[in-house]
């Protein structure tokens, strides 16, 4: 295999002219972004220059407890970000969120790392740190897409909401129509994206295993891997967010609260 | 029986209600009419608990509306709202939501006797008339046949002769205590007894 290709410190910086496309758009077209956009590149690039700092030493040290503080600081970060994004009462949906954000990737990590990787030290970090990430990031970009699907759909219909609750005299039966819309919201795109990977995509995972050094071979068979990890990752973690949700969105009346968004919505 | 018992209650920042009593008895149809905005809705929400009074009860059956009692209430209770835009396309998914897959039967007899035929059961609500969606909904919803129907603005969409057919249909229910609000004249006068609010 040939060595991987450096991409030297001004290719980088000229790599971001490209930004300068996208943003000319949102400002003909007056799209709110260019604030949101600029802010997220700057913290994009410092993030990952620190992770890169930090994962020196977190894998050079390869401890338990660093690596799962490191998975636990990830989770925060993901529960934060959600519920800001959807402008979400944090008071209400923290603690939900982080059963579910902590749930689904312990879930995952057993029984990937665990049971199909099979390794004798599940919080390589390695393995430990990248899988759990890429399950969290996932989670978190497609749980703002189904959540908000379900918690906007409950508020701007709860006439149907209340006529399926008192009829059906169940909360279950009357929340259902939202929540298959909530799910179904929030998955598509997944489905989507593995329905034509290979395609029309090549997964950063995979690319990055192949530019590393790895063969395609195991490239694919470790694609394969993290794409049914993330996927189930997502679903169980959008599930169980729902779950744990709707013990703290409803009334003892079962009468949907009022203060469910921040008030800035 | 339905029993308000001294029912105060402020709502979305109007005083409504200041010791309001009335008692509703079993079979009896009822009607809360007066002026928008005086409560009528509101009166109707505190029957399935969708709203909850400041002070006083709301006694149903003999058993005092509160969340340990709600499920058992609401199994008693059909609730048919005002506002029948309800985010759903057909009278058949309606009916899936309700659960009343097996009732499809006597809920063709129902909008048979509303003045509509069959074929209203699979037509998009988007392509039909809000008298005929209107119509259509209360017959569903009606085939969950239980005792209490609440009915809000029942008539809001109808023509005279449809509301003619909506009480005929609604008298020949039987054993059915009916709590309905409105300022329809026609629906008061074919109501048995009228509330002022």
């Amino acid at each position: 295999m040939k060595e991987i290709m450096d991409i030297d410190l001004l290719s980088l910086l000229l790599a971001f002219s490209i930004m300068l496309i996208p943003i000319a758009g949102f400002i003909y077209y007056r799209v709110p972004l260019v604030k949101d956009t600029a802010i997220a590149l700057v913290r994009m690039s410092l993030q990952l220059s620190l992770v890169a700092v930090y994962l020196e030493y977190i894998f050079k040290f390869n401890s338990i407890w660093l690596n799962t503080l490191w998975v636990v600081v990830m989770i925060l970060i993901a529960v934060y970000t959600s519920i800001n994004r959807m402008r979400l009462n944090f008071r209400m949906f923290v603690i939900p969120f982080l059963i579910s954000g902590f749930t689904s990737v312990f879930i995952i990590d057993a029984f990937f790392l665990g049971y199909i990787i099979k390794l004798d030290y599940i919080f390589d970090a390695r393995y430990f740190i990248p899988i759990s990430g890429m399950v969290l990031g996932n989670a978190m970009n497609h749980n703002i897409v189904g959540l908000t699907a379900y918690f906007d759909g409950l508020v701007s219909n709860r006439e149907l909401y209340y006529y399926l609750l008192v009829n059906n005299n169940n909360r279950t039966a009357a929340t259902a129509p939202f929540i298959r819309e909530g799910l179904r919201r929030g998955l598509n795109p997944l489905v989507a994206t593995m329905t034509v990977m290979g395609l029309i995509s090549l997964p950063g995972m995979m690319t990055g295993q192949i530019l590393g050094g790895s063969s395609p071979a195991v490239a694919i068979k470790y694609q394969i891997m993290i794409m049914l990890a993330i996927f189930a990752g997502v679903s169980i973690n959008l599930l169980l967010s729902v779950v744990f949700s709707n013990r703290f969105i409803f009334d003892s009346y079962d009468r949907l609260r009022k203060n469910i968004f921040n008030g800035k919505k | 029986m339905i029993k308000y018992k001294n029912i105060t209650l402020n709502y979305e920042r109007r005083h409504l209600f200041d010791s309001f009593s009335v008692d509703i008895m079993p079979n009896e149809q009822v009607c809360f009419a007066g002026p928008s905005g005086r409560g009528k809705t509101t009166l109707l929400k505190m029957i399935p608990a969708l709203v909850i009074p400041d002070s006083g009860e709301i006694i149903i059956d003999g058993m005092p509306m509160d969340s340990l009692n709600t499920k058992t209430i609401r199994r008693q209770i059909t609730w048919i709202p005002q506002n029948i835009n309800l985010s759903v396309d057909t009278a058949a998914e309606l009916c899936t939501l309700l659960h009343l897959d097996d009732k499809k039967e006597i809920i063709s007899t129902y909008i048979n006797k509303l003045g509509l035929d069959d074929s209203y059961f699979d037509k998009l609500f988007a392509d039909i008339s809000g008298g005929e969606k209107q119509r259509v909904v209360i017959a569903v919803t009606l085939a969950k046949d239980k005792p209490i129907i609440v009915m809000d603005e029942p008539t809001s969409a109808l023509d005279k002769k449809s509301i003619g057919l909506l009480s005929e249909l609604i008298a020949s229910l039987e054993g059915k205590t009916v709590v309905s609000a409105s300022h329809n004249q026609q629906w008061l006068e074919q109501t048995g007894r009228v509330i002022e609010i």
